[in-house]
């Protein structure tokens, strides 16, 4: 039996950031990843890996836009996903590489294998080869992340019907492809292979996708995935999925209809992974939806065992399961752990791009009745036609009188770096008048925060006080 | 019987004459792919009309290494001119069309020789039965490794497809030389060429990348770059058949082959892995 201050279960961006946030502060810890390579799904099977793959496809897409009036530019029509992956692989690698050097670096110790607990400070672990070890730990930190879900009525085979692990394993783009639900997973890859050339059908059944996003960002994107030949099938109910044993998958909705393709890509969500780790010798139980229950500090009711990341459910971003490793980390050692982050800002790399942070207008009239809502879209934007980045739109979401700003929404090419824009802004309480009264770079896409505020302004009710530049750069775009 | 793994066949001195003899033809590029008997006949009694004769096509074509490859290389050339490079065998079938690869399959068949090479009937049919578990293997792998299914399956089939072209060589070779070929010569042969006329192979006929990688070095996968991952499960695939397949299985050898976890593949995934051994041979039987 082998002690260790701190034992990590999973190396993914939350055990990464949890693992070197105690390192740094001088425990010794020790990471077990049950995969033989660190970093997690989201370096070998989601964020990473999709990303990189959406950015090849982008960057033809964008390539051809740019160059219509120069080229008669069509794409080569056999275009193999082997050739957008080659790229891939380097990034994945490189990024797997400095994940298991930022380990190594800090001193923390890897071992390779399954995570089984005995108690609640022992921990067994299972190696590939078969043999056994166990550690003991005065903080335990499970990070062992998520898998996509299955429901039964689709018999994913990983051949032909497919989950978004195993849909990075197309070795050809297909013809057809059928999207099973409408969240982040299933859209991104849905517009990833629509901008590709792919017929894509996707089926819900909510009535749009991406229900938390604001509506007017997602009927935009509805509308452009629809430009590029997608289709959405919303309100719709799968009742059975089937592979003919020929050629086809054929997907049957509760109204009968039948819908074909040659692939589909089942993304309902996923679950979290909790069993093998015997949680329950820990002292440990599930919530109903099979995730673990924490408090702010990512403690779970075993005060010494912390889960972090995808394990207690949304919002279930990298970037916040980072966030959870080290506040849980700090939290363990007695460090001060900072406020809790008030905004999180939301990006979904679909083709467009959209992004989120704060409230959106739905939520805001919700919440404070009346919201003024300023727009800029990116054709009316210099360097959106310079850079012919035209489908795009931002969104200001302030309150009634026009002065606060309450929110932003995104879409289009850069919606995912331009969001920190507004994020800045709603974390200083920056009001409307600051984006018009300060210089952004000319010609730029975040030139339309000052457009969009001035766009609130105008609607600004009588007898709310402007200040002298408001009004005359609102009186300049009157006349 | 020839062995069907270069780590298990006991190695010979082979004849100077014989060597000389199948490298000119090696060089020359004088080796044909044979196919299966009786292929020729099926194919021309189906009809494309009905569904019962496309799910025969098509597991026909799942079934049969020297077929697949044929399908493969005819599917990319440019009679057909396919609209995209055809790299899997499912994707030739939905995108060629039954009656479009009927068309290939008899083309293909009065092509080529058979495989009853001469002397060699035995050797062949051990070769193809090797191939056909070693695909099924590998595709049970790569679903468990999420990996594509499809690659794979085509890997293990024809990882040693060189191997029957080289029996028809030495078929015909034997009536050039002095001495009968004994059964360890021809073994010995198979396996010292087999790759070298599988990279001959793999690049005449312009195999996918993950297939020629597999029948290049799948006894030496380090040595694969490109697709690493595809090799390491062929060449699973191949040790796993051999094992299971010889008079007294060595499980627990098998158990402890490092592929297993060079794959990441726990004992659960193995025990299950090999729990499937009796599925993959009703498959193999069912098709043979």
């Amino acid at each position: 039996m082998e002690y260790y201050d701190i034992v990590v279960i999973g190396s993914g961006p939350s055990g990464q950031k949890a693992a070197i946030q105690g390192a740094k502060f001088g425990q010794r810890v020790v990471v077990i990843e049950q995969d033989i390579r660190v970093g997690g799904a989201c370096v070998h099977y989601g964020t990473i890996p999709s990303k990189t793959l959406r950015e090849s496809a982008q960057s033809l897409v964008s390539f051809k836009q740019r160059c219509a009036e120069f080229f008669h530019l069509q794409m080569r029509e056999d275009l193999q996903i082997a050739n957008l992956m080659s790229r891939l692989h380097r990034v994945v690698q490189e990024h797997e590489r400095y994940m298991g050097e930022q380990l190594q670096r800090n001193g923390v110790t890897q071992w390779h294998g399954r995570a089984r607990f005995v108690s609640a400070h022992e921990i067994d672990v299972l190696a590939p080869d078969g043999s056994h070890r166990q550690v003991t730990g005065e903080v335990m930190v499970i990070a062992t992340g998520s898998r996509p879900r299955t429901p039964p009525e689709v018999p994913v085979d990983h051949e032909h019907i497919l989950d978004s692990d195993s849909m990075l394993s197309l070795i050809y783009l297909p013809a057809s492809l059928t999207v099973l639900g409408s969240g982040v997973i299933a859209c991104e890859y849905a517009s990833l292979f629509a901008a590709l050339g792919v017929q894509v059908t996707v089926i819900d059944r909510h009535e749009r996708p991406l229900g938390f996003l604001d509506a007017e960002l997602t009927q935009r994107f509805v509308r452009s995935f629809e430009a590029r030949g997608g289709r959405f099938l919303g309100q719709q109910r799968v009742m059975n999925v089937a592979w003919d044993g020929l050629s086809t998958v054929v997907t049957t909705l509760a109204t009968g209809a039948t819908i074909r393709s040659e692939k589909l890509l089942c993304a309902m969500g996923r679950a979290a992974n909790v069993e093998g780790l015997h949680i329950a010798a820990a002292g440990l139980t599930c919530t109903p939806s099979g995730l673990l229950e924490v408090d702010e500090y990512c403690r779970t009711a075993v005060p010494h065992i912390y889960a972090v990341g995808d394990i207690i459910g949304p919002p279930a971003l990298a970037s916040c399961a980072m966030e959870q490793g080290r506040r849980a980390m700090r939290h363990a050692l007695g460090l001060d752990v900072g406020h809790s982050p008030e905004l999180i800002p939301m990006g979904i790399y679909t083709i467009p791009e959209m992004a989120s942070v704060g409230l959106n207008e739905a939520e805001a009239r919700q919440r404070y009745g009346g919201v003024l809502v300023g727009r800029a879209r990116f054709d009316e934007l210099a360097r959106g036609q310079i850079a012919g980045i035209t489908d795009g739109l931002l969104k200001l979401v302030a309150d009634a009188q026009g002065q606060r700003l309450l929110g932003v929404q995104i879409i289009g090419e850069g919606a995912t770096e331009l969001i920190h824009v507004g994020q800045m802004g709603l974390l200083a309480h920056c009001d409307v008048d600051t984006f018009v009264e300060h210089i952004f770079n000319f010609p730029t896409l975040a030139e339309g925060y000052r457009v969009a505020a001035l766009h609130i302004a105008q609607q600004r009710p009588l007898g709310v006080e402007h200040n002298d530049l408001c009004q005359t750069l609102t009186a300049a775009i009157h006349s | 019987m020839v062995s069907t793994s270069a780590a298990n066949a006991a190695q010979v001195e082979l004849p100077t004459s014989l060597c000389e003899r199948l490298e000119t033809r090696i060089a020359s590029g004088g080796l044909e792919l044979p196919l299966l008997p009786q292929v020729a006949s099926q194919v021309l009694a189906m009809s494309t009309a009905d569904d019962a004769s496309a799910r025969r096509l098509a597991e026909l074509l799942h079934r049969d290494q020297a077929i697949a490859a044929h399908v493969l290389r005819v599917a990319n050339s440019p009679l057909y001119k396919p609209r995209v490079p055809i790299v899997s065998l499912q994707q030739a079938i939905s995108r060629l069309g039954l009656a479009t690869l009927r068309e290939i399959i008899i083309t293909v068949s009065i092509q080529s020789r058979i495989l009853n090479v001469p002397g060699y009937a035995t050797e062949a049919r051990a070769l193809w039965q090797h191939a056909v578990h070693t695909a099924a293997y590998a595709r049970a792998i790569a679903r468990r490794c999420r990996r594509s299914v499809e690659g794979a399956f085509l890997g293990g089939l024809l990882h040693d497809v060189s191997k029957p072209v080289l029996l028809l060589a030495l078929a015909d070779l034997q009536a050039q030389l002095e001495e009968p070929l004994t059964p360890p010569v021809v073994a010995t042969a198979l396996e010292v060429y087999h790759t070298q006329v599988g990279a001959l192979l793999a690049s005449a006929w312009k195999l996918p990348p993950e297939v020629c990688e597999s029948m290049v070095y799948h006894h030496d996968y380090s040595a694969a770059s490109a697709h690493p991952e595809a090799v390491l499960i062929t060449c699973l695939a191949d040790r796993v058949t051999y094992a299971l397949t010889q008079p007294e299985v060595a499980l627990e050898h098998l158990r402890h082959d490092p592929l297993w976890t060079q794959l990441n593949l726990y004992p659960d995934d193995v025990e299950t892995l090999l729990g499937e051994h009796q599925a993959i041979v009703q498959f193999a039987v069912a098709i043979g």
